[in-house]
């Protein structure tokens, strides 16, 4: 591994700008929102104005009769069967509600008409008789002994799981400290700029197409089939350039719900949220309670721990089982924690349904986590950063879950924020307190957990006549910069410039199956596929050459666009003079290789025991605020960040990922809440909930750290979600520091700090 | 789909007739709210009557006088215009901190003084309002600001209210028949379905500032989530002027965006009149103030963090009119 780690490449490692980045700064690139189709109809949903609510009649025979409306649907056009997330072993859903209402959002009819101001009137037309129902607001509420039931299950639980590790009893008991506290996070919206927006069509063959900014346009399918009781070879997807994603554009209701109106007016429809409507029901980050309690020796290593999570699953289940359990299980590995009690309740609320968003609970856990380790380091008196490097996970280490940390720079993340960030002796002003806070991060790249049968990625590279290069894979760039990165991945593999090379969004009647991007696994696992298909179209145009050289193949390299004989670059052959003999002298056939990647990872057990990872991500943030002790205000003044990218493909988008995550980190621990009356949601828009701005975030100082992973694609792992993980706790952690009032509860905000200093004050 | 009458007349006098002429129609100054309480279906204008033609209305004067804003004139003018921002500096802070400068860029002065008060009650889709009972200035019987007033409590975010009221502006109103000069405190009705007092055919045809007397400093603030793109939850504009033996001759401040009008705390600055200023002055006088602003506002908006944010802030707002005052500004 060495050996590659001081290998120079000529593409890999450099900074690289986006091949999208062009289209999308010139506007050419075309969103699911900017196609048009001739004769498309125009869609609009119905939703419920009540957080619960038995509907007694659907009335929709006005809104038929208005001129213009082609298709009305409600759940009588829908197969009556209950759909969920996939392998999430819950099924509470239908398409359009059939007899109750469970959040204020929830569809209930759509039209589609040949205007969409006539799709707007249409909806006032719909006369739905509602009886509303007793509402559950918050995970205490639904959990009460005589509260209303959202779903036909006690206590309004949707999943309970307690997993053990170790011998927690006796981890507690070799400690020398145990503590205990309760910490909340609240929602959190995904905010991306493109809105969830498709078109589908039903064709005369009985096939649905859509068009959509899908994360996983083809694990997609298979919700769709199991939700419209029609086999997976019904539908096709075509993934649209996505405008952000996150986590909240895996498969969408609002996909369905075009499915259902395309088919009903023989018509294709467009269907797109209002941004209001996506408020309503874009599936936020699970907000979670967190009863944590853990042990620790007096030189700070910590011994045990237990965490009980309520989570708020809101009024269907969608990911939000897999998030509470494999996410916040994720942060054991961090600490290589031994002794572990987890126990995780989902709970059904009157609320918009709750998903996945970057982290998948791991920002949740690693806030309780980094915060009460913390609040040990403080009461023991010992150093911040000493005490995580001595727990820190390493690598050759098999974690209390089963992971096989393969590759771990989490100790040279921390080494690199101590030598950069100066933390001990904050400043302190007269009102104006500065203080400094850690936090460490760990994520998986890819996880079986999801999809026990399959894990991996295939990519097909095929080389036409001209020499131009495409390549089609299963994994979806969703403004990561994953375009890029498989162009700079096969272009390196082949030894030809990057120009040359397109790569394809995906349609699953052409790309290979694959799951997608989520997990942080479209780089090391999609990249491993290219990087093999490259290798092989490599070895096909190079056999190519040698029948044109007359020489043997095994003494010929390709690079920079030539094929030649080792060492005689003169005698070489343009790239794409042999690419064009390749389909002239063959009947036509393009080089066409294909590439597969299976990560050697295991499905989970019952108990999340599993090496669930081909390899796992690690990292480290730091940043310095300054807290004005008269009103509770925090500035971020300045952020560090260290993560274990096994090796930076493109570095420019690492940093790029690593300041994005901090942005929207900096969002969830200081600004970002929802704030519900009566179970509506009362800042719907971008106006009153508050993203952080530009002016809001601090200069980012990203450091890049390569272990170069033994199973990466020329050593790559994922950074996209861990670095999104640690932030809120660092910030957290560095308010203590400069004023000693330590914030539970997510979002930080001014008067949390205030009150929590007014406390202090008073001696509490 | 609603058909809109579009307007761009050229002179006052046409302006005012076309709004004579179409009952139920609005002027559009940058539009940058407007549009948004349109799409919303908030006010559904029978036409709209652009300014942007009419010439006089974007100018800036500054003379012996003081200065001179059209009503049409572009915030973003306003915060390039050294002398504003050396005159009026308390104006020029409220400018840059409003909106983000593609907003600042399209807004204008009049535009911002007359923008309607906002309320997350108030300001949504029709389609979201359906989940909640109509309030007061929805055609409803109840503020869900305040469940137990009798009022609509929409803030007046309108960030140049308080500098314009702290400045003395006053406020040349034309309509088909007269023009008139208006005091700006007699501009804003304190009413939070229609904040100011322009009866229908008035326009805001110019805003004069006389220049402060020597001797004055002046120092606004906001408090906001964010640093950009919102408004402010509260804000501050204070000023005072000094005589010529350096003590305090007259003393104001007021509380905006927690009510339908700027608030004008008098009460507590009462014991400032003839002292030297001081910090610990500062501080003294500071402590009643948020107390005055409740009662006089009897706004809930004003909760006790926002409160503490009000007194630090009194102080810090002196302080720089302080310096402001004594010319110690940089």
């Amino acid at each position: 591994m060495k050996g590659e780690k001081t290998e120079r490449f000529g593409i890999v490692g450099h900074d690289q700008p986006r091949v999208d980045g062009m289209d999308k700064a010139t506007g050419r690139t075309r969103f699911a929102g900017d196609l048009k189709v001739p004769g498309c109809l125009y869609g609009k949903v119905l939703r419920s104005p009540y957080p619960h609510a038995r509907i007694l009649d659907i009335d929709t025979s006005r809104a038929e009769r208005l001129a213009g409306v082609r298709a009305v649907v409600t759940f009588r056009d829908s197969p009556n069967i209950l759909f969920g997330a996939y392998n999430s072993g819950v099924k509470d859903e239908l398409i359009l509600a059939r007899d109750r209402v469970r959040f204020v959002g929830d569809e209930v009819a759509a039209v589609a008409a040949s205007d969409p101001s006539i799709a707007q009137e249409a909806l006032s037309l719909i006369r739905v008789t509602y009886e509303p129902m007793p509402v559950c607001l918050s995970v205490a509420e639904a959990m009460a002994e005589n509260a209303v039931k959202i779903h036909d299950v006690e206590q309004n639980i949707a999943s309970h799981k307690v997993t053990v590790r170790g011998d927690p009893d006796a981890g507690f008991k070799e400690a020398d400290l145990v503590l205990e506290d309760r910490f909340e996070t609240d929602l959190q919206f995904h905010a991306f700029l493109e809105p969830v927006s498709c078109i589908a069509e039903y064709d005369t063959r009985g096939r649905f197409h859509l068009w959509a900014p899908s994360q996983n346009p083809s694990w997609c399918r298979i919700i769709f089939s199991e939700a419209m009781d029609l086999p997976i070879s019904r539908f096709r997807t075509v993934q649209t350039p996505i405008g952000g994603a996150f986590g909240g554009k895996l498969e969408q209701k609002l996909y369905l719900i075009a499915f259902l109106l395309a088919r009903k007016a023989g018509k294709p429809v467009r269907l797109e949220n209002t941004r209001e409507e996506e408020f309503q029901t874009s599936m936020p980050r699970v907000p979670m309670v967190i009863d944590l309690k853990m042990g620790m020796r007096r030189d700070g290593l910590i011994t045990a721990k237990s965490h009980r999570i309520i989570g708020d699953n809101g009024a269907y289940s969608k990911y939000a089982p897999a998030v509470i359990n494999l996410g916040t299980y994720r942060v054991d590995g961090l600490y290589g924690i031994r002794n572990i009690r987890n126990e995780t309740i989902l709970v059904y609320t009157n609320k918009m349904p709750t998903s996945a968003y970057r982290g998948f609970g791991n920002p949740q856990i690693t806030f309780a986590v980094e915060s009460l380790f913390d609040m040990m380091i403080n009461e023991l008196g010992l150093d911040p950063l000493e005490t995580r490097l001595k727990n820190s996970a390493r690598p050759g280490d098999t974690t209390a879950h089963g992971f096989k940390l393969i590759s771990c720079g989490l100790r040279e993340s921390f080494e690199s924020l101590g030598r950069q960030m100066d933390y001990r002796g904050a400043g302190l002003a007269r009102d104006k307190a500065e203080g400094v806070g850690f936090s460490g991060t760990s994520h998986v790249c890819g996880n079986r957990g999801f999809f026990p049968l399959f894990d991996g990625s295939t990519a097909f590279v095929r080389i036409d006549e001209g020499g131009n290069v495409r390549i089609i894979v299963g994994e979806t760039d969703v403004g990561q910069g994953l375009l890029t990165a498989f162009a700079m991945i096969a272009a390196e593999e082949l030894g030809i410039s990057i120009s040359r090379i397109q790569v394809d969004a995906c349609d699953t009647d052409l790309s290979a199956f694959g799951l997608g991007t989520w997990g942080d696994r479209a780089t090391f696992i999609g990249g491993n596929a290219v990087k093999t298909a490259a290798a092989q179209a490599r070895k096909e145009i190079i056999e190519v050459a040698a029948g044109m050289l007359e020489a043997n193949a095994a003494d010929l390299v390709l690079r920079d666009d030539t094929v030649y004989v080792r060492g005689a670059r003169n005698t070489g052959i343009a790239f794409s003079e042999a690419a064009a003999h390749a389909v002239y002298t063959r009947g036509g056939s393009p080089i066409m290789a294909k590439g597969t990647f299976i990560p050697d990872s295991e499905g989970a057990d019952a108990t999340f025991f599993g090496n669930i990872s081909g390899t796992y991500a690690f990292g480290a943030q730091s940043c310095r605020v300054r807290v004005d002790r008269r009103t509770g205000e925090v500035e971020v003044l300045e952020f560090y960040a260290a993560h274990d990218v096994g090796r930076a493909l493109n570095p420019m988008a690492c940093h790029g990922q690593v300041e994005g995550s901090i942005a929207q980190g900096i969002g969830y621990g200081l600004m970002e809440q929802a704030v519900y009356k009566d179970g509506v949601m009362l800042n719907p828009g971008f106006l009153n909930y508050g993203v952080p701005t530009a002016l809001d975030v601090p200069p980012v100082r990203s450091t890049l750290i390569e272990t170069i992973d033994p199973a990466g694609p020329f050593g790559a792992k994922g950074v996209a979600e861990p670095a999104m993980t640690p932030t809120a706790a660092c910030i957290a952690n560095a308010i203590f520091d400069a004023v000693g009032v330590r914030i539970k509860d997510l979002p930080i905000t001014p008067e949390k700090v205030w009150k929590g200093l007014k406390a202090q004050e008073r001696g509490e | 789909m609603t058909r809109l009458e579009f307007h761009r007349p050229d002179t006052l006098k046409e302006a005012l007739e076309i709004l004579e002429k179409f009952p139920g129609s609005r002027i559009v100054a940058g539009g940058t709210d407007l549009i948004v309480l349109m799409k919303d279906l908030l006010v559904k204008p029978s036409a709209l009557v652009s300014l942007s033609r009419v010439k006089e209305f974007s100018r800036i004067d500054f003379n012996a006088d003081g200065l001179h804003l059209g009503p049409m004139t572009p915030l973003w003018r306003m915060e390039k215009h050294d002398r504003i921002k050396g005159t009026f500096p308390a104006l020029f802070q409220a400018v840059i901190s409003l909106a983000v400068p593609p907003i600042r860029n399209q807004a204008t002065v009049g535009g911002n003084l007359c923008l309607d008060t906002k309320c997350i009650y108030y300001n949504q889709s029709r389609v979201w309002k359906r989940a909640l009972t109509t309030c007061f200035k929805g055609g409803g019987k109840i503020c869900h600001v305040a469940p137990s007033g009798k009022r609509c409590l929409g803030g007046l975010v309108a960030e140049t209210a308080g500098p314009f009221s702290i400045y003395n502006a006053v406020l040349t109103i034309a309509s088909p028949r007269n023009v008139r000069t208006l005091p700006i405190e007699d501009f804003f009705s304190g009413d939070g379905i229609k904040p100011n007092t322009l009866a229908p055919g008035e326009v805001v045809a110019g805003i004069r500032i006389p220049l402060p007397p020597s001797g004055a400093g002046a120092a606004y603030y906001r408090f906001s989530t964010r640093k950009a793109l919102e408004f402010s939850r509260v804000n501050l504009t204070g000023a005072i002027c000094l005589d010529e033996r350096g003590r305090i001759s007259s003393a104001r401040l007021l509380v905006g965006a927690i009510g339908p009008a700027p608030v004008e705390v008098r009460k507590s600055l009462v014991p400032l009149i003839g002292q030297v200023p001081s910090e610990k002055l500062w501080s003294e006088t500071a402590k009643g103030v948020a107390g005055e602003a409740v009662r006089l506002s009897r706004s809930p908006r004003l909760t006790p963090h926002l409160q503490a944010v009000v007194t630090v802030n009194t102080e810090r707002i002196f302080q720089q009119a302080w310096r402001e005052a004594t010319g110690n500004s940089a």
